[in-house]
């Protein structure tokens, strides 16, 4: 079959000669102009019904009854008059395909008629998510030993009705094993593990009870779950590519995984845990502001050069798809194909995005007390401060006096009005600073409500229609010139009466020199007398304060100045430099101050519109800053208060939200059984896979999001049921029936993450480090025995062994882990130092625990240690005769056992 | 015990490779492929696009020449003649530039499409390009797809192997994306060797450890696998680690072997120019890919430049200099493999690409004697592996500045390659995010002209 769609598929023996190769070469040389927007001479060629009914010029481009007599093939042979296309003739070889195709009846299958089925929305209202979770009733089974909590119900009703039954429990020991692994990452310690067993045998149900509240109150428990969530999250440690100069390091990005480990550790609600991420600057009660490091779940993507767009395409996909599983970021270009989603919802959250910017000094994070500039040596920090501060009296003062000699060039280019999506650029000397002209417009806009005394006139002019400016202009500044209970500025009034103005540009030019003027006289005066604070002359003084006043556009600290390139390209350069080498220092020291990477409201909203194809120099409809429709006309009307993040925020987290709350019990599902009750992890929309158990998923769903939002109770609803604790053997029958297991017939056997491995091989040889939080480390640095989620990641150049194992590459926000077996894995497990060096710790410490006795002990505390158990007898006879043998040594026994099988899975 | 000799002969695909459906669509005549990625962007006006016409109007300006086309907007001075002589060559009487005096040798075998363009006028993104169809990241690479639909044809082997500069001045811009496997599993993505030790990580026991201690583990490893086998009949998820575990123990020893060179003859060496300090590093890496593909592997890129402007083809300030550096560095290695290829009755199943990520202007960069980037129009040439031997297709305007007849897009220009293969560039996809994708994206046409 494939075979006849290659090189030499003819029109006869497959329709799909059109499709495949006629079809390209009509959309790629002829739709242009003859196609459904355009029909030049009255032809349209995107049908065979068209084709033939022909242009109103020249008629029909073949003849129905015989199609090799063609005009099209004496057009596009350029043997007729008119030779198309116009500027180039076709290949041979492509106009040999047009002749095959004609000659063999020019076979073109008619559109697909797309009215056929309902529509996506009406889909959409009977889809499984697509309506707020209800309480379904638990149904009734014949299993009763199986039930301990609803969740046994529903799939013992399942596999009831496809004559299945659950496997038997796990051994105690494989039970407390993944308990482990599931809830805190680590391997059990062999006293916890001998004690779970006894506890067991006693009271099963106890025992889980037990043991997962004393997992689920374990710090560790946060460092596992924190890592769940960097990978929704996209969470890297550097920006990717950056704008020129720009810094590529997030310095601050590990205050926000630390918010993660403290949020699971003390459960905070969900919905309070997603306001939190979505908009805790506007939360903010009282002097502690931590919470703001949560912001970090916006601000740690790609930086895509600085490319605006991108970056807000970036939010928004980790917003829709992190949260609320839907695909919202394939309607930047098109509405969505599969999903009710318009570009209108699209742009909904862009023009939420675009109201937001990043400051350029981040805040400290503080529970109250007043922020330090350094936690260290506060003399070395002076000394380094004053070097940077060295260059930045050299260059910053000088910019902006120079801007400040140039405000008439910049009053005039108000006047052109904002770029409305700029990307700036570092600027020549004398070249205009479109970023600086942006902050006169926003400062000019700021003097507008209140009778300003320098900038009225300005404003009232503006007003006046250009054919009439000269005439109303004399009269405008005559009548503001009488009414003196307006105490406007008499210099101004005095010159505006004084000149003649034919346009606003002249205005500007009036307002601009006398600035400038202003400023040289400031100047000059201050030269003199640097104690100088204010001019006496008051209305000089009202002018001056124009340029250095503390709300002037003037009034911009160093890193402002920098980040928005106001400073000629090469001190840009420079000055960056010398930030970035501070920056660098500062963090080396592990002593500044945590900050967080926040983002917050401008001052001035964006009102969005839809782009054209994703294209922002094609605007069309207006749209409002709004939730995605989907959700509900209740939870998607217009946002009213600043750019709408913590409107949004309420949206997703509403017990009504049909999805968040089943995409979040799904995620947690996920990565306890191994598998989804939904596969797509981060898409709930039509194309989503229909859930295994609908029933149960709107169950959790449903009690989850009315019974406090808390991850933990979850966690102890899901591992304290039965199904957590069938065994993972296989077994035929069941498998013929349901060979993936999607009814749970048994536990899902699979391989830790790496990061599971990594720390467990630390927690066995005894080297780790466990401490909770703080700054990341680098991975391949030797002395690193932190837990792994605490690793550096560097976005553009990820650790190797991490991609080996399938970490998601942070680009973007990741739905699931790959699962690859490949041979550089087990190359990595027999020959990096790393193993080595952890099994010769393991060795070390099983030598230790068996009190230097024989053979036979250190095999068997050996085989404790890394497994939890003992060695069978092949084992141990194995084992024995390995170590007699030549060049053996036993951490070599341990860096077998630790690659082996039982101790990368979870059974 | 299994002893290594029944490991080595062991060729079983794991289960993970298992999954998918690795042959081709159709048959083709190309099993694996060459790639000569020329980092930096050659340029086309002084190597293989040959234009008396810059002679002519040598210095004088080019009115109407749009000052956003190269990188350095407004840096776009007159028209400048190319600083090489160019002459005549072969059969086919194609005109070379001075700077190939061996590969021009050889320019009857080669299919060379003169009216290639891009989309991106800046390296990184347009490397990302032209590796992976989109100057976007997450896209999967030429070489991961590849490898995704055809497999590899030695167990042994990483199927997608990467050189990057011979002469240790670094990656490409673009990094390991231009390698990646996007959104494809990670066992399709490029393993990149490292110029130094060993060029796969972690291929040497380290030291200490006997042959027959490394049996023994392996040995140990599936006792202690097999422990529960009674209970546990089917456990596919275990035993494929095993199998990767004798791969990976099998690799110790293919993977040395074919990066050794001592066993090539002299003349050889020779041939390639090895032991030249100018060419000898990129020889090593041309010689080796050819013992890979010799040895089954799929895909191999080699790039010829490293990380910075002028480590590099970017030869924004003296083009001459530059361009006869980096050609000197490649020339003979590249005509060797050519040579070589063919010799060995390889090069009918190979196909050897070469190409920059796009072109330069026909216009000198103020402040020097370079040319800045030029998107509009570069040349990709083809050989063996089912390219027609001596076709010229496609065309540039009088200056070289922009592709004029039958422009090639590279969504047309990875259709080619994937055609090539026997690969249906429509059919080649893999679901992500709810979508069928594919390399070429929704575009994408072979240029059948080149096709023999």
């Amino acid at each position: 079959m494939l075979l006849a769609f290659g090189g030499n598929a003819t029109a006869q023996d497959n329709p799909d000669f059109f499709e495949k190769k006629i079809r390209p070469l009509l959309v790629k040389h002829c739709l242009a102009c003859h196609g459904s927007k355009k029909q030049e001479s009255g032809l349209r060629l995107d049908t065979r019904k068209s084709a033939i009914k022909g242009g109103e010029v020249y008629g029909p481009a073949f003849s129905e009854k015989s199609p090799s007599d063609s005009k099209l093939l004496a057009v596009i042979r350029h043997e007729d008059d008119i030779t198309m296309p116009p500027n180039k003739k076709l290949s041979a070889s492509d106009i040999a395909l047009f002749e095959q195709w004609l000659q063999q009846g020019a076979i073109w299958p008619d559109p697909v008629e797309q009215a056929s089925g309902p529509s996506i929305a009406e889909r959409w209202k009977t889809h499984w998510a697509a309506s707020p979770p209800n309480k379904p009733r638990v149904p009734a089974t014949s299993q009763k030993e199986e039930i301990h909590n609803p969740i046994d119900a529903f799939v013992m009703a399942r596999l009831e009705a496809a004559g299945l039954t659950p496997s038997e429990p796990a051994s105690p020991l494989a039970i407390i094993k993944r308990t482990y692994y599931t809830l805190i990452g680590l391997p059990p310690p062999i006293e916890q593990i001998r004690k779970f067993e006894n506890e067991y045998v006693s009271d099963p149900k106890q025992a889980m009870v037990t043991l997962v509240d004393s997992l689920l109150a374990s710090e560790h428990y946060g460092e596992r779950w924190a890592r769940h969530w960097m990978d929704i999250a996209r969470y890297a440690d550097t920006k990717g590519y950056v704008r020129l100069n720009e810094q590529t390091n997030f310095y601050h990005a590990w205050t926000y995984r630390d918010y993660l480990i403290n949020a699971f550790n003390n459960d905070k609600p969900y919905d309070e845990f997603i306001r939190e991420q979505l908009a805790a600057d506007l939360m903010l009660d009282g002097p502690d502001n931590r919470s703001l490091a949560a912001l970090g779940f916006l601000t740690l993507g790609r930086r895509f050069t600085g490319n605006q767009h991108d970056i807000i395409d970036d939010r928004i996909d980790v917003v829709t798809r992190g949260l609320l599983g839907i695909t919202v970021t394939c309607a930047r270009c098109h509405d969505h194909k599969f999903d009710p989603i318009p570009t209108s919802d699209y742009y909904a959250l862009y023009g939420m995005f675009a109201s937001t910017s990043e400051p350029s000094d981040l805040p400290q994070l503080t529970s109250g007390d007043k922020p330090k500039p350094f936690l260290g040596d506060l003399a070395e920090y002076d000394q380094k401060r004053s070097e940077l501060d060295k260059q930045i009296v050299e260059y910053i003062p000088a910019t902006l006096d120079m801007l400040r000699g140039d405000t008439t060039r910049y009053l005039q280019a108000v006047l052109r009005g904002r770029k409305e999506f700029l990307v700036p650029l570092p600027a020549a000397k004398g070249e205009l600073r479109q970023t600086f002209v942006e902050r006169w417009i926003e400062y000019l806009e700021g003097t507008q409500s209140n009778d300003h005394a320098v900038f009225l006139p300005w404003h009232l002019l503006r007003e006046l229609p250009s054919d009439q400016f000269e005439q109303r202009s004399k009269q405008t500044v005559r009548q503001l010139s009488a009414k003196r209970r307006l105490k406007l500025n008499p210099i101004v009034l005095d010159t505006l009466s004084k000149s003649s103005l034919t346009s606003m540009n002249d205005v500007a030019i009036v307002y601009g020199k006398l600035l400038e003027d202003i400023h040289s006289q400031w100047q000059a005066l201050v030269q003199d007398n640097v104690a100088l604070t204010a001019f006496e002359s008051e209305p000089k003084e009202s002018l001056r304060q124009v340029l250095y006043g503390d709300d002037s556009p003037f009034a911009i600290t160093p890193r402002e100045a920098l980040d928005a390139y106001l400073l000629d390209a090469d001190w840009n350069m420079k000055l960056s430099k010398a930030y970035l080498d501070f920056d660098a220092w500062l963090a080396s020291t592990g002593n500044e101050p945590a900050k967080a990477h926040v983002l917050y409201d401008s001052d001035r909203l964006h009102e969005p519109h839809v782009f054209i194809r994703g294209n922002p120099e094609r605007t069309g409809e207006r749209v409002a800053r709004a939730a995605p429709s989907l959700l509900g006309k209740s939870l998607s009307e217009p946002f009213t208060q600043g750019s709408g993040r913590l409107e949004l925020a309420e949206a997703i987290a509403h017990p009504d939200n049909p999805l968040t709350a089943r995409v979040l019990v799904n995620r947690i599902w996920t990565h306890h059984f191994g598998q989804g009750l939904v596969d797509t992890t981060s898409n709930f929309g039509l194309r989503a896979s229909a859930p295994s158990h609908p029933e149960l998923l709107d169950y959790l769903a449903f009690r989850f999001s009315h019974e406090g939002w808390s991850i933990k109770t979850l966690h102890r609803w899901l591992l304290t049921s039965s199904v957590w604790q069938q065994s993972s053997n296989d077994r035929p029958d069941a498998r013929q029936v349901d060979p993936e297991n999607r009814l749970l017939w048994r536990t899902n056997r699979r391989r830790v993450d790496f990061e599971t491995y990594r720390d467990s091989l630390l927690v066995t040889s005894g080297l780790l480090n466990r401490s909770i939080g703080g700054r990341s480390i680098p991975l391949d640095q030797s002395d690193n025995v932190r837990r792994t989620v605490y690793g550096f990641i560097n976005r553009t150049s990820l650790p190797p062994v991490l991609l080996l194992f399938g970490f998601p590459t942070p680009d973007a926000h990741s739905d699931g882990r790959a699962k690859t077996t490949v041979p550089q894995q087990s190359l990595y497990m027999m020959n990096s130092k790393f193993l080595l060096d952890q099994a010769k710790a393991v060795s070390d410490r099983a030598t230790r625990i068996s009190g230097e006795g024989n053979s036979e002990d250190i095999a068997h505390a050996l085989f404790q240690i890394t497994l939890g158990r003992n060695p069978t007898e092949t084992e141990l006879a194995q084992v024995l005769e390995f170590i007699d043998s030549e060049d053996s040594a036993w951490h070599y026994v341990a860096h077998t056992l630790i690659q082996s099988n039982e101790f990368c899975f979870i059974d | 015990m299994l002893a290594l000799q029944d490991l080595l002969r062991a060729n079983q695909p794991s289960t993970e490779s298992a999954r998918h459906r690795h042959r081709p669509h159709f048959p083709a005549k190309a099993k694996s492929v060459i790639w000569l990625f020329m980092h930096g962007a050659p340029s086309q006006i002084d190597t293989w696009d040959y234009k008396p016409e810059l002679r002519k109007r040598d210095g004088q300006t080019y009115d109407g020449f749009d000052q956003s086309t190269g990188f350095f907007a407004g840096l776009g001075g007159p028209i400048m003649k190319s600083p090489f002589n160019f002459s005549q060559h072969g059969e086919t009487s194609t005109w070379v530039s001075e700077i190939y005096p061996q590969l021009s040798q050889h320019v009857d075998k080669l299919a060379m499409i003169h009216s290639c363009y891009a989309k991106e006028n800046n390296h990184a993104p347009a490397q990302i390009e032209m590796n992976t169809g989109m100057a976007r990241l997450g896209f999967p690479s030429v070489g991961s797809w590849i490898t995704y639909g055809l497999g590899t044809a030695n167990q042994n082997l990483p199927g997608f192997i990467v050189m990057y500069d011979a002469k240790g001045r670094g990656t490409p811009k673009s990094r390991s994306i231009s390698w990646g496997s996007g959104f494809l599993p990670g066992m399709y993505q490029g393993t990149p060797l490292s110029n130094s030790g060993a060029p796969i990580n972690h291929l040497r026991p380290l030291p200490g450890r006997s042959n027959l201690t490394q049996q023994s583990q392996l040995d140990l490893l599936r006792t202690l696998s097999s422990s529960n086998d009674e209970r546990t009949p089917k456990r596919p998820e275990l035993d494929a680690r095993i199998k990767s575990f004798e791969l990976a123990y099998r690799m110790q020893i293919a993977a040395p072997e074919a990066f050794e060179l001592n066993g090539e003859t002299v003349d050889t060496h020779r041939l390639y120019g090895t032991d030249n300090p100018q060419c000898g590093p990129f020889a090593k890496q041309a010689l080796i890919s050819r013992r890979l593909i010799e040895r089954g592997v799929r895909f191999v890129q080699l790039f010829s430049g490293g990380f910075n402007n002028e480590d590099s083809w970017d030869g924004h300030t003296n083009l001459d200099k530059n361009h006869r550096q980096f050609a000197g560095e490649t020339d003979q290695p590249i005509a060797a493999l050519l040579t070589d290829l063919e010799q060995r009755g390889l090069l009918d199943s190979t196909l050897v690409v070469c190409c920059g990520e796009f072109g330069r202007l026909p216009l000198v960069q103020t402040g020097g004697t370079g040319r800045d980037h030029n998107p509009l129009a570069f040349t990709t040439w083809m050989a063996g592996g089912g390219a027609k031997s001596g076709a010229r297709y496609g065309s540039t305007d009088e200056l070289g500045l922009r592709a004029a007849e039958n422009p090639v897009s590279i969504n047309d220009l990875h259709a080619t390659i994937l055609h090539l293969m026997g690969l249906d560039h429509e059919q080649l996809t893999f679901r992500h995010e709810g979508r069928d994708i594919r390399l070429t994206d929704v575009e994408g046409v072979v240029v059948n002209d080149i096709v023999a």
